[in-house]
């Protein structure tokens, strides 16, 4: 079966919409009957979790208790203060980032789906490559052979995100590796890196189903910032996805770059070295 | 309704009894609906229809407006019961027993209301064929899925509803589909 015809059939397949109409009008009653006490339960009880510390701060300073305990305390707060400050900024240095960004992958429920559903070794899971960003550090953890996963970690919160967990199913053949260098070096200064004998480390390939529209639907999805649902009335016209961007990353003499083609195009649309992996 | 109404809404429905009245008449259909082309049962859907507004009730004082629709937190509740297994909790059993009293007391058989949607349900085989498949598959692509194809919802809204990325929605929708065809092959009915 075709994707089309899938796509298609689920469109066709969907139930009418159905309505229970006396339900609909007695859980209403039941529920608005109930508004007061359901609705004030839950507040009620997250006001309580609230504990005052203010007024507590507030009270003892304001106690009948002798300067001196008020001193102490003043004291031992500002000693308590300055070494959180000081185990803050000293964390970085001890703090395993590329640990955090692999463990951050591995927990993600869609990353673990993937593990299950391709039997990936946990060996073949990686740090294929890591930026830095205003705030912190993007790494990219490539899971088995296709799949690549965007960890981005803050380094001065000490949290993790996982921002994107995007999937490659298609190998990548030789004639395509072929055709995408051959795009890459359009690029004077990627040229240059090649013929100085870089080679390619990892691909990933982002693709966009593929529209029909007006006039040329992909420029119509591209122009729009690559989002291919902000095509209006458009039809899909081929039963698989079209290629989209590329992103290469490569190597030349310990330097890692990264490049991201734009496959519409056929040409280079950003390129950079990224910082070393620790 | 647009967003900049249904924020006054839901900040009137923390007060007031008959602005949580008009959100439940705004999105009862639809998270019925939902759920509905979720389980095809009508019995489950009812259950957690009534869970889902019953957990936007007891939220609704301290729910905080992030500028995303309010159907999209609805759908979260309705998902995450639906993914985990829905359970009964006491709350929901004291409100069906208040909705069966009344239906006593107006005389209404609610049972025959049932019985008559999932009747039409039956009429659908091929909804009720391509639902076996769907729920064959993880519920990662089951709820984008039935997101995107029964409910027609735009990539952006699936991302907002289940706070994933676009490029996340987009791999785990052609990924789904593969399963899904991978499924439906082996299925001798298609």
């Amino acid at each position: 079966m075709k994707n089309e015809d899938l796509i298609k059939k689920l469109e066709s397949a969907r139930l009418p919409e159905a309505e229970l109409h006396t339900h609909r009008r007695l859980l209403k009653t039941a529920l608005l009957k109930n508004y007061e006490s359901a609705s004030n339960k839950t507040a009620t009880a997250a006001k309580r979790r609230r504990i005052p510390i203010m007024s507590i701060i507030t009270g003892f300073f304001k106690s009948n208790r002798p300067a001196w305990q008020k001193a102490m305390v003043s004291t031992f707060a500002v000693v308590l203060l300055l070494i959180t400050a000081l185990a803050i900024n000293m964390s970085p240095l001890v703090r395993d980032y590329e640990a955090m960004a692999m463990e951050a992958a591995l927990n993600n429920p869609d990353v673990q789906q993937i593990i299950e559903d391709e039997e990936i070794d946990t060996q073949n899971i990686k740090i294929a490559a890591v930026f830095d960003t205003q705030n912190g550090l993007k790494y990219y953890v490539s899971i088995g052979e296709k799949n690549i996963v965007a960890v981005e970690l803050s380094k001065w919160l000490f949290n993790t995100e996982i921002v994107e967990v995007l999937i490659e199913t298609t190998p990548v053949t030789d004639t395509k590796k072929q055709e995408l260098i051959e795009i890459a070096c359009t690029d004077p200064e990627i040229n240059a890196l090649f013929e100085k004998g870089a080679s390619i480390y990892m691909y990933y390939f982002d693709y966009i189903p593929a529209y029909l529209a007006g006039d040329s639907v992909l420029d119509v999805a591209h122009k729009a910032s690559g989002q291919p649902l902000s095509i209006k009335n458009a039809q899909l016209m081929a039963d698989d996805w079209v290629e989209f961007t590329v992103r290469l990353w490569f190597e030349l003499d310990g330097t890692r770059y990264s490049i991201m083609l734009d496959m519409l195009d056929k040409s280079v649309f950003s390129f950079g070295p990224l910082s070393s992996i620790s | 309704m647009d967003l900049e109404q249904e924020r006054e809404l839901v900040f009137k429905a923390k007060t007031d009894a008959d602005a949580f009245g008009l959100l439940y008449d705004e999105y009862y259909p639809k998270i019925f609906g939902y759920v509905l082309r979720r389980t095809a049962s009508v019995e489950t859907a009812k259950d957690i229809t009534s869970e889902v507004f019953l957990k936007a009730l007891q939220s609704i004082k301290n729910f905080r407006w992030r500028n995303i629709p309010f159907s999209a937190y609805l759908y979260r509740i309705a998902e995450h019961e639906i993914s985990n297994g829905y359970k009964r909790n006491k709350h929901i059993i004291f409100l069906k027993q208040d909705i069966e009293n009344s239906a006593i007391i107006s005389d209404i058989s609610l049972d025959d209301e049932s019985a008559r949607v999932e009747a039409d349900i039956q009429k659908h085989e091929e909804f009720l064929l391509l639902h076996q498949c769907i729920v064959k598959l993880p519920h990662i692509y089951q709820e984008v899925i039935v997101l995107r194809y029964f409910e027609k919802k735009l990539i952006s809204e699936i991302c907002i509803i289940l706070g994933k990325r676009e490029g996340t929605v987009k791999s785990l929708l052609n990924r789904g589909l593969k399963k899904l065809k991978i499924i439906m092959d082996e299925n001798a009915t298609f």
